[in-house]
């Protein structure tokens, strides 16, 4: 029990350790770029939200009346919901993007204890999440209630006790009509992303809302991180115990999904499930970019380190073994690089090369390498401890 | 919906611009003094941000001044 407690103290003081030893810098802390970041996180959730609103069936019919009957009017509804599908494209990638700025530029407020904290910044954290919650609350209880009550006059139409002429009942019909022309592709999909845009707006609204607020005063924000009163200055970022904690992450997630594969075989209904819903595809996809940023962060923080190590003048053989692992993952990181470009550029053509298995090869030996690579980084800063 | 405006009576004037020039003092170093955030004392100076009185009595104390001098209510004009 006392270890767990450890175990979770001792994450929680490196997540500090993290957020107080990288201040956000540069553009992230300009009030504009910050009110960029909201405007377009909330422009592009409408414009999500708007293409999702939009019937797909309609949309299938204009395709094929365009093919059977071109008139102009079919191509322009196609041509505007081209680029309306354009744009709901682009929507997600800059939706989530928006938000991980956010996040980093407003972490220090939002994810640090009060004690690191000073009095205006633990209010308006908590003004924007009190406003965020009642905000999301106030949209559920909307719905639910038009839902309600639309539902009960769908009920007494149901029961022939309400006139079916009436305006209540002929709006019920034509709105059930519609939910069911939005669903009927893929229901699933539909209330996967309904969810998905609603949890969206939970995480954002209050990142948004202090980033607004935050983004007043144009000065450049202290990059000295500020010290909490009576709290002992923290140690310096054990970054080896950072990674094992992300690269931990990265293998479970990757044994949690050869494990419900397996339980897919087992069960053909899961099976079915899994080779049909696109909820796979976001996992892996979730995973593979989890994966890009865990390399790209340990890349940059080993170079980092090993740099400062260096002009110290420390050449012990845990640096030297420290430098030729990182040197061998971002040689396995170029290979991986260029099968990639050429598994897209030869895909048309036939090779005896099996690209899509090379790039997995690599990218499963960079693992090992990696992590060679911040066991000798361990054993430095062991070493500097200790000293 | 929205925020109130904040109320006449709950606004203050502050001095603490002037008393920290007084000091030679930056609003970084005035800042780590009084364990505040640098935004923060940007704030409190253009007043938009009232302070607590904990911290009227820190910066008072910083600028070494009384917290009457730095802070005045507006409804007393």
């Amino acid at each position: 029990m006392a270890e767990k407690e450890n175990l979770i103290a001792s994450m929680r003081r490196s997540r500090i350790e993290s957020i107080l030893g990288n201040p956000p810098r540069g553009v992230l802390i300009s009030g504009a770029f910050r009110r960029l970041l909201c405007r377009a996180a909330v422009l592009f959730s409408y414009v999500y939200f708007a293409f999702m609103l939009i019937p797909r069936t309609d949309c299938e019919k204009s395709h094929c009346e365009v093919i059977t009957n071109p008139t102009l009017a079919h191509i322009w509804l196609l041509i505007a919901y081209g680029i309306f599908a354009t744009l709901s494209f682009l929507a997600l990638p800059i939706m989530v993007v928006s938000f991980f700025l956010l996040r980093r530029s407003m972490r220090r407020v939002t994810s640090l204890p009060d004690e690191y904290l000073d009095e205006r910044e633990i209010a308006n954290r908590d003004w924007a999440f009190r406003t965020g919650y009642l905000v999301v609350r106030r949209i559920g209880l909307g719905s639910a209630v038009a839902l309600a009550i639309l539902s009960v006059i769908g009920f007494y139409q149901g029961a022939g006790w309400a006139n079916s002429k009436s305006q209540a009942v002929l709006f019920v019909d034509q709105l059930n009509g519609y939910v069911v022309s939005l669903v009927s592709n893929n229901a699933v999909a539909f209330f996967a992303q309904l969810i998905a845009l609603l949890t969206y707006v939970a995480y954002s609204f209050p990142l948004i809302l202090l980033a607004w607020r935050e983004s007043k005063i144009e000065q450049p924000e202290a990059v000295k991180p500020i010290q909490p009163i009576n709290v002992t200055t923290p140690e310096p970022i054990n970054l080896a115990r950072n990674y094992f904690v992300k690269v931990s992450v990265f293998v479970a997630v990757l044994i949690l999904g050869v494990a419900i594969q397996f339980l897919g075989v087992l069960l053909p209904s899961l099976g079915t499930w899994l080779i049909f819903s696109p909820a796979l595809f976001y996992l892996i996809f979730a995973w593979a970019g989890y994966g890009v940023y865990v390399y790209i962060w340990a890349s940059r923080n080993s170079l980092k380190f090993l740099k400062q190590q260096k002009s110290l003048g420390n050449s012990s053989t845990e640096v030297g073994l420290a430098w030729s692992s990182f040197a061998l993952t971002q040689a396995l990181g170029i290979a991986l690089l260029s099968a990639f470009v050429a598994l897209v550029s030869l895909a048309q053509q036939h090779t005896n090369v099996d690209w899509l298995g090379l790039i997995f090869g690599i990218a499963f030996s960079m693992i090992p390498a990696q992590v060679l690579s911040f066991i000798f980084i361990g054993l430095i800063q062991k070493n500097q401890r200790t000293d | 919906m929205g925020r109130q405006p904040k109320q006449d009576k709950d606004q203050l004037d502050n001095f603490v611009e002037i008393f920290r020039t007084k000091c030679d003092m930056s609003r970084q170093e005035l800042a780590d003094i009084v364990g505040v955030h640098y935004q923060t004392m940007s704030y409190i100076e253009r007043g938009e941000y009232a302070p607590s009185l904990a911290l009227a009595l820190r910066l008072a104390e910083a600028l070494n001044c009384k917290v009457e001098q730095l802070f005045k209510s507006k409804a007393k004009k």
